[in-house]
């Protein structure tokens, strides 16, 4: 497939990047890697008269340690990510998740930033213009259905990125900046839940940052990801756990995030499975009512081939998993 | 066997070194100086009647050079079949009353370059009456379903009744008889490089740069849909990045690209989106089988009935005569006595299916196989075993009237048993894994018309020794040419780097019948090597002469012609080669070679000895189960294949390993998916998930060499068998594993968890 034409602008300076997208605001996106962008231009899903590229500008190339954080520029590549000794010794759940994407080629080309701002995917929206043709637009087209779920209020595309989940967990926030100043939000807080919007960055604003805070000595994360096919494939689900121990009680967990991929059109926190573990000691009869309890606690619907009920159970199978792992883990 | 000094050695393949650096040209890589960009518009209805195309914007639209719609053509029906003598001509070049699936052509524009090429689509307007279609062939063969082809009754193509001996006594006599149903999926090809065409027309004459696997058939289709005559077509077939079968067939857009050259008078290109691969070229037919076998408690099998239906989608194409052909592989295997078998070809309103390597070999293997392990474990056998004791044997005739001749079936499952550890494991069951095997026949050299079903070549030696070939059978990455380059330096005892395989082209090439049923080794081999020994044969005559000595007294040697025994006297065969050519009354040596082989066109019962030789293959696979996801691990796999002699073993290997993935692919995730409006949901490899690298497990591939072949050097065909046996053992290795039996391809995680479930929920029942 071909790629529509358009004009490539490739700032040096973050600056310089402000004021083009000012400039150009409502007819310019962003490409970093493009390994999601270019695909959806080639099956004219996004058609932009300016593509700004963000490859150039150093401020956005770096992962550095700073205080009680650790900082990287939105334009690392997710195969840095994956390698950055710095990462593994402090989070190695989001090295694991920077390395399940896609595969080692696209991992090159692909940067953080564009895997937290990935868009959220749909088979009747992933399609070739031809295949659109077919039936009437969906509310990701500019449409007023969804042809997932009938009469459904909103667009239940899937929201798939591998690393989100555990930079959720672990905290993270992202900055966004513009020519009209920065801002800072805690990540979570950065969807909208809706497939359509997914989340609230301005059309003017170019996401720069992802700071991490460090975790303390009694905490520990994992990643896991289930796919059909173990390379080149998104997350049937993906599940992300950091769970903080009591400093003097190690067995007893004081706090857990989870956070899942590929459920829904955001990254979902199961706040009901949360509160089962907090507090206790992670052991066996707890990791199964847990387990058990994700499984109720989850929104699904079914995507192509894979059925809710099925991805419902996938959930309760890989936070078991993943609960186990930890509890193991010293 | 002869010791031989290039036939039967790792050689690597001629055209690897090029096409690992990237410096093959590809039909795709191909561009002519003012050539346009051609585009086809398809149709967005599974089936509607075509009240109104409208195209007078796309022609108006600047850099638009012409734009056809059925009206420009000739409006004949065609059918690739028709090659075969059987009358299914059901295809238009560009549909003008109807459209049958979604894909089916309807125009086609060409243009000073593709994005103009697809905005003129856009422009074109057609205006549809929508009818009611149909997808499932079984729903198809209802009387009230939509009729999709107008000369017909129903929407059954084809329908083959075989029957041998007496299947009610057999199932009379039998201590045990076991039933079941299973269905395959539509598997596509995945060739790399995607079907194209380069056409330009000269007067009365149009040349078609293609990339295909047969391009007499190419011609002879074409000609009748363009109504010209075959010796106005000439094709020039280019390197070919893959084909697995799907490159056999004339493909509209070629037709297309020839109108349309001769209506803007340029050469015109059109290439394939991916997309359009998946709903318009001709993939892997789905199919059900209803299955019934007969056995004694001693482990001999005595019956089989077998209902097989086919969707062969919206036209006939090649698609219609794979469930026969699955009838044959049933039949000929095992010293089966009695067989009713039925097949039907049916029309849906899907994406038309045609050959893909093994032509329904490995979709019905899965169903056949499965059933010989339910036997095995019914009666308490080793499922080896109970192979071993039914197999056929060297000498046998089958219930078909195939002439087994060398045959190494024994051998193989013998081998991937050692190989797998198969006995050993057994003994040591660990829970969540399983072993399986299976095992197929396959023709090797089948003849298919009761026409020349053989092969012609040419070897010319030119200056300084070099030695041209001329072939029309293809080499599609398969390593045919490598083979045929072999055969070629044994004869003449040449090194291989002398010998160069011209590219093929209608006008000074011989014909050739093409790759159906395995034909290349053995007809195309005999070809060329009859052509080298011609050519062999006429130099050294010449030589006799020149060292006046009896032809019957010459050696020809290490580059050298020389009388036996005194090679100092010797004349240099580089030198004398081009001394043939530049002397007074000089030549260059031409050596013929033709083959045909001595086997019959089968009868309506499919019955005959269709092909000069049979090959075997068996397979064992080892697997682990994720019980609580449904994943399927391939931890080992042994592969052993009869292919009488091994011509070059590292490309035999390689064919094996190649259709061993692609067999993995079948039995554990590719399936083209259909929603119920007839679109493909999957058209793309993100979502059809061929397997990658770390999918495919490390295979342990045997070559088992059986003396006496009628092919050259005693080889048979191995490219297709190796695709038969991989999705029924693996099936039957997640039986051993977890007690479930697969019988929908392709095996998911998800069906595996449905299927634990009700397992579980059915004991708990009990």
């Amino acid at each position: 497939m071909r790629l529509p034409g358009f004009d490539y602008i490739r700032p040096i300076k973050l600056s310089e990047a402000y004021s083009t997208l000012a400039e150009h605001k409502n007819e310019a996106l962003i490409v970093a890697g493009g390994t999601d962008i270019l695909v959806s231009m080639k099956q004219r899903i996004k058609t932009p008269k300016y593509l700004l590229g963000l490859n150039n500008i150093d401020e956005l190339n770096h992962i550095s340690e700073n205080g009680n954080e650790i900082r990287i520029g939105a334009a690392t590549t997710l195969e840095t990510i994956e390698k950055s000794t710095l990462i593994q010794k402090h989070f190695p759940c989001l090295a694991t998740a920077a390395g399940k994407v896609g595969t080692w080629q696209l991992r090159n080309m692909g940067t953080i930033g564009g895997n937290i701002c990935l868009d959220t995917r749909c088979f009747h929206y992933n399609q070739s213009k031809f295949w659109r043709s077919t039936e009437g637009p969906c509310y990701k087209l500019g449409g007023e259905q969804c042809h997932i779920v009938k009469k459904g209020d909103r667009c239940y595309a899937l929201f798939s990125a591998d690393t989100v989940p555990s930079l959720v967990a672990l905290g993270a926030s992202i900055k966004v900046g513009s020519i009209k100043g920065e801002r800072t939000i805690k990540l979570e807080e950065f969807y909208t839940g809706d497939g359509k919007s997914i989340n609230n960055i301005g059309g003017e604003e170019i996401l720069t940052e992802v700071s991490i805070p460090k975790q303390s000595q009694s905490s520990k994360g994992i990643y896991l990801k289930f796919s059909y096919r173990d390379t080149f494939d998104f997350p049937v689900i993906g599940v992300a756990v950091v769970v903080e121990c009591d400093r003097k009680e190690p067995n007893i967990c004081k706090k857990v995030d989870i956070i899942l991929g590929g459920v829904d059109s955001r990254p979902v926190r199961i706040r009901k499975t949360e509160s089962l573990i907090n507090g206790q000691e992670l052991k066996k009869d707890i990791i199964e009512e847990a387990s058990h309890q994700s499984t109720k606690e989850v929104k699904l619907v079914s995507h192509m081939n894979i059925s809710a009920a099925y991805k419902r159970e996938m959930v309760g199978v890989l936070l078991e998993e993943a609960l186990t792992s930890l509890k193991n883990l010293q | 066997m002869k010791a031989l000094s290039v036939i039967g050695k790792r050689v690597p393949r001629i055209d690897s070194k090029n096409k690992v650096l990237g410096k093959t040209k590809y039909g795709v890589d191909l561009k002519f100086s003012g050539m346009l960009y051609g585009k086809v518009l398809r149709s967005t209805h599974p089936h509607a009647r075509i009240l109104n195309i409208d195209s007078t914007k796309a022609k108006r639209l600047k850099g638009v050079r012409a734009v056809i719609t059925g009206e420009d053509t000739p409006k004949i029906k065609f059918g690739s079949m028709s090659w075969f003598n059987l009358p299914t001509a059901d295809e238009h070049l560009l549909a003008f009353d109807k459209v049958r699936h979604i894909g089916d052509e309807i125009a086609a524009v060409a243009a000073i370059d593709e994005d103009t090429a697809i905005e003129a689509l856009d422009l074109i307007e057609v205006d549809y009456e929508v009818l009611p279609a149909v997808f499932d062939a079984e729903e198809s063969m209802k009387p009230d379903a939509p009729l999709i082809h107008e000369h017909l009754d129903n929407n059954i193509a084809l329908y083959v009744p075989v029957e041998r001996g007496d299947i009610k006594r057999a199932f009379n006599e039998a201590d045990v008889i076991i039933e079941d149903k299973f269905t395959t999926p539509l598997q596509h090809q995945c060739h790399g490089a995607p079907t194209e065409c380069i056409a330009a027309c000269e007067g009365d004459k149009v040349t078609l740069w293609i990339t295909s696997m047969q391009p007499f058939l190419i011609r002879s289709v074409l000609a009748k849909a363009l109504n010209m005559k075959e010796g106005n077509i000439r094709i020039v077939n280019a390197p070919i990045g893959g084909a697995f079968g799907a490159k056999l067939e004339m493909q509209q857009l070629m037709a297309c690209c020839a109108i349309l050259s001769k209506k803007a008078g340029c050469p015109v290109k059109i290439v394939n989106e991916r997309e359009e691969e998946f709903i318009s070229t001709r993939p892997r037919q789905s199919d059900t089988f209803y299955v019934k076998t007969a056995a004694k408690n001693d482990g001999t099998l005595i019956g089989r009935q077998v209902k097989i239906i086919g969707n062969i989608g919206a036209y006939a194409g090649l698609g219609i005569m794979v469930p026969p052909a699955m009838i044959n592989f049933l039949n000929n295997l095992y010293r089966i006595p009695n067989i009713k078998a039925e097949s039907y070809s049916v029309y849906t309103n899907r994406v038309p299916t045609g050959a893909f390597r093994g032509f329904g070999l490995p979709q019905s293997n899965f169903a056949f196989e499965q059933h010989i392990d339910m036997v095995a474990e019914k009666i308490g056998m080793d499922p080896i075993e109970l192979r071993l004791k039914n197999v056929v044997k060297p000498g046998d005739k089958t219930v078909d009237g195939w002439n087994i001749t060398t045959c190494g079936i024994e051998d193989c499952l013998k081998k991937v048993r050692d190989s797998i550890g198969w006995n050993e494991k057994r003994k040591k069951k660990v829970p969540g894994r399983g072993l399986g095997v299976a095992s197929v026949i396959f023709t090797s050299d089948w003849r298919y018309t009761d026409g020349f079903s053989g092969s012609v070549a040419f070897v010319r030696i030119i200056e300084d020794g070099k030695v041209q070939v001329r072939t029309s059978e293809p080499d599609w990455g398969q390593g045919s040419h490598t083979i045929y380059a072999q055969t070629v330096a044994e004869e003449l005892s040449v090194p291989i780097e002398d010998v160069e395989m011209l590219p093929m082209d209608s006008d000074f090439f011989p014909y050739a019948a093409g790759p159906y049923g395995d034909r290349l080794t053995i007809s195309g081999g005999l070809a060329v090597q009859r052509a080298a020994q011609d050519a062999r044969e006429k130099i050294l005559a010449l030589a006799a002469s020149e060292l006046e000595a009896n032809y019957e007294d010459l050696e020809l040697a290490g580059g050298k012609i020389f009388v036996k025994g005194s090679p100092e006297k010797a004349l240099q065969f580089s030198d004398f080669a081009t001394y043939c050519i530049t002397k007074k009354g000089g030549s260059a040596i031409e050596g013929k070679g033709q083959e045909e082989p001595d086997t019959v066109y089968q009868d309506e019962s499919l019955r005959g000895n269709i092909s000069s030789a049979y090959s075997f293959s068996a397979q064992a696979a080892e697997v682990e189960v994720d019980m609580r996801k449904g994943k399927v691990k391939i931890l080992n796999f042994a592969a052993a294949n009869d292919l009488g002699r091994a011509l070059n073993p590292m490309s035999a290997e390689g064919q094996a390993e190649g259709s061993i993935a692609q067999a993995i692919g079948l039995c554990l995730g590719e399936e083209i998916l259909y929603d119920k409006k007839g679109r493909v949901l999957n058209a793309g490899y993100l979502n059809y998930r061929i397997p990658t690298a770390s999918d495919v497990p490390y295979i342990d591939t045997h070559l088992i060499e059986t003396e006496g072949s009628y092919g050259p050097y005693g080889g048979k065909g191995a490219g297709e068998p190796s695709i038969g046996p991989g999705a029924a053992a693996i099936a039957n290795a997640i039986y051993d594993a977890i007690g479930v039996r697969m019988k929908d391809l392709p095996i998911t995680p998800q069906k595996i968890m449905n299927e634990l479930t009700s397992q579980k929920k059915g004991g708990e029942e009990k």
